[in-house]
């Protein structure tokens, strides 16, 4: 008894001590499961895709882009939009030496090949980034700080199966009559159902950085010296230089007969982009990658010379060699899930967000318990106050942050100069306020109220979503219906679904302070 | 539960620093004592850390008194560090 005392003791504030920064990790790296999506619906210059992709016919028009853009680049990589991606999209890096060294890309209509010009957007890579990176503070800073929240959350998990000793009884347990027992019920929905996701996605988070966290240890196997730790690490996660040039220049084939070729070998498979080291080299290797059909490679890739299109074998890898690289790469994939298909992709966008769910009710209990125990020994309840003033600027207000990063994108002029930072700082803007407005001094104050209008503030904000889009771009749903372009659609119709939700909050909330009002009327007659 | 504060703060202690020096030194015995190429055994040492880590941080709090709690964590650290030393240096 003694033991799940202690245990439920650690439970709670190991999940409340960093539960705001769990709860913006977990719904940012939700989000970060669609980042090529949100991306492409903040990119609306890209026209909406009229027709299945020709490949063989825009191809070489892609190549003529890269020969005219880039004649001296080195490596060159040419996305197809097939599968997830909504991009048909060049990339080319440009050796040291020569002039804008680095990478470079540009993005093509996928019906006709010509360049478009887009906006720069943070897009949804910045939500991606946002739940490890974080943002305005130091990187390596931001590592240790996730790492720690992760690592919090890890001896959550332990400890909340720990003190669930009837962990599947309580799991079919819903008791909503009971309103403190019915956030109860709903924690531990979001925490047991989703439990394998969790802690898989908790722990391979801690591992992705633990070149960061725990440098201690292969400090202890190869000594202090900063450049022989470096050789190590390049040699674990080198991708292994397939192929070196000899410098002698030489012309490939077109790259169309290599997708050609490949496409008679693999017939069947769809190919996702087309890749070549060494361009214009003697030695030049181009890398078909394939949607994988099957585990947890996101592509299936063949290697072929560009010169002859015969078949290249490349290095043999590391990690087929060492059992805890394969594993590591196993977690990275897991974590990722740049393997996942719509459906599955899908359920790990709901698992995070269940966690996000988690954290918020497991959050909110506490204060709910906390404000009955204070009131019964007729403490002073400001301390609660403040938590719950905080819960509901974090879990209702970043919501709203992220809506407001959404339509701040279309809003602003597409040619403004820092539109991207002015994009990021407006997340932040809105979510400062949010955090403000519980706080602000009003005559009357009622909690309930305060959710309501934050999820208000929410609802108004997703639904205008796709009206704005309307307004504002050529690729609203008119369009995307019509031409079935499910991403645009996905977009869209998902702001509806969470204006949606968070009206029925709304209407909830209302539904509550109604029946409490009656109580009261009730009991002072 | 009814720890005293000086208890809670000592217990914290121990699991966040404790628990990641005895995470570290545990690692470091097991990238030495495994029969892997070096690389390997280090990669999977790392890997484990967090497992350590948990476990040392709910031993902080499972445990009967803040000493014991400190002891726990301090006297496998001091093994697991002399065993790397041994296979490492001798």
């Amino acid at each position: 008894m003694k033991f799940r005392h202690s245990m439920t003791w650690l439970h709670t504030w190991a999940g409340l001590v960093f539960g705001a920064l769990l709860y913006l990790m977990f719904v940012t790296g939700s989000a970060g499961y669609f980042d090529l999506e949100i991306t492409r619906w903040m990119q609306p210059e890209i026209p909406v895709q009229q027709s299945s992709f020709d490949a063989p016919a825009l191809l070489p028009k892609a190549e003529q882009r890269l020969q005219q853009l880039a004649p001296h680049a080195d490596h060159v990589y040419i996305e197809l939009p097939e599968g997830r991606s909504p991009y048909f999209m060049i990339w080319w890096h440009n050796p040291k030496g020569v002039d804008n060294p680095g990478w470079h890309s540009e993005v093509l209509d996928p019906s006709s090949g010509a360049p478009v010009a887009v906006r720069n957007t943070a897009g949804g890579e910045f939500l991606y980034r946002l739940h490890y990176v974080l943002h305005y503070i130091p990187k390596g800073l931001a590592y240790w700080l996730t790492s720690l929240a992760a690592m919090f959350m890890l001896v959550a998990i332990v400890t909340g199966v720990v003190i669930h000793r009837r962990i599947f009884k309580d799991f079919f347990t819903f008791r909503r009559s009971h309103r403190q027992t019915a956030w109860l019920d709903m924690h531990n929905l979001m925490g047991v159902l989703p439990l394998p996701f969790h802690l898989m996605i908790t722990y391979s988070g801690l591992i992705l950085l633990m070149f960061s966290t725990m440098l201690p240890v292969p400090a202890s196997s190869f000594g202090l010296n900063p450049e022989k730790l470096r050789q190590v690490y390049d040699t674990v996660f080198s991708d292994g230089d397939h192929a070196r040039g000899n410098g002698m220049a030489a012309s490939s084939l077109p790259l169309v007969e290599l997708y050609n070729l490949d496409h008679s070998k693999h017939s069947g498979a769809t190919i996702a982009y087309l890749a070549v080291e060494n361009w214009g080299d003697e030695k030049a290797v181009v890398e078909v990658g394939k949607l994988a059909q099957t585990g947890l490679e996101p592509f299936d890739v063949s290697y072929y010379q560009a010169v002859n299109g015969e078949s290249f074998k490349g290095e043999s890898q590391l990690r087929d060699r060492f059992l805890s690289l394969s594993f590591y790469h196993v977690i990275e994939h897991l974590h990722e899930g740049l393997f996942a298909g719509p459906w599955l992709r899908w359920l790990y966008f709901l698992s995070g967000l269940m966690g996000a769910g988690m954290v918020a009710t497991g959050s909110i209990f506490w204060a709910i318990k906390r404000r009955h125990a204070h009131e019964k020994a007729g403490l002073d309840s400001r301390a609660v106050r403040w938590v719950e003033n905080l819960n509901v600027g974090v879990i209702a207000g970043l919501p709203i942050a992220i809506g407001g990063y959404f339509l701040t994108s279309r809003l602003l002029s597409a040619t403004l100069e820092n539109r991207v930072d002015w994009e990021m700082h407006s997340l932040f803007v809105v979510w400062f306020v949010a955090l403000l407005h519980p706080f602000l001094p009003r005559r009357q104050c009622d909690l309930s109220q305060l959710w309501a209008e934050q999820f208000k503030a929410a609802a108004v904000v997703y639904a205008s979503i796709p009206f704005v889009n309307w307004m504002t771009s050529e690729v609203h749903l008119g369009m995307s219906l019509k031409y079935q372009d499910w991403t645009l659609v996905g977009f869209d119709f998902f702001a509806l679904v969470l204006a949606a939700c968070c009206a029925y909050f709304v209407h909830k909330i209302n539904g509550r302070q109604r029946v409490s009002t009656m109580e009261t009327v009730g009991v002072s007659q | 539960m009814r720890k005293s504060p000086s208890s809670i703060v000592s217990r914290t202690g121990a699991a966040i620093v404790g628990g990641y020096v005895l995470a570290n030194c545990m690692a470091f015995a097991l990238a030495a004592a495994l029969p892997l190429h070096q690389i390997d055994a280090t990669l999977m040492a790392m890997q484990l850390t967090y497992l350590f880590y948990a476990v040392a941080a709910i031993w902080a709090f499972a445990a009967n008194r803040a000493r014991t709690a400190w002891l726990g964590l301090v006297a496998p650290s001091g093994i697991a560090l002399l065993i790397w030393a041994l296979l490492r240096f001798v």
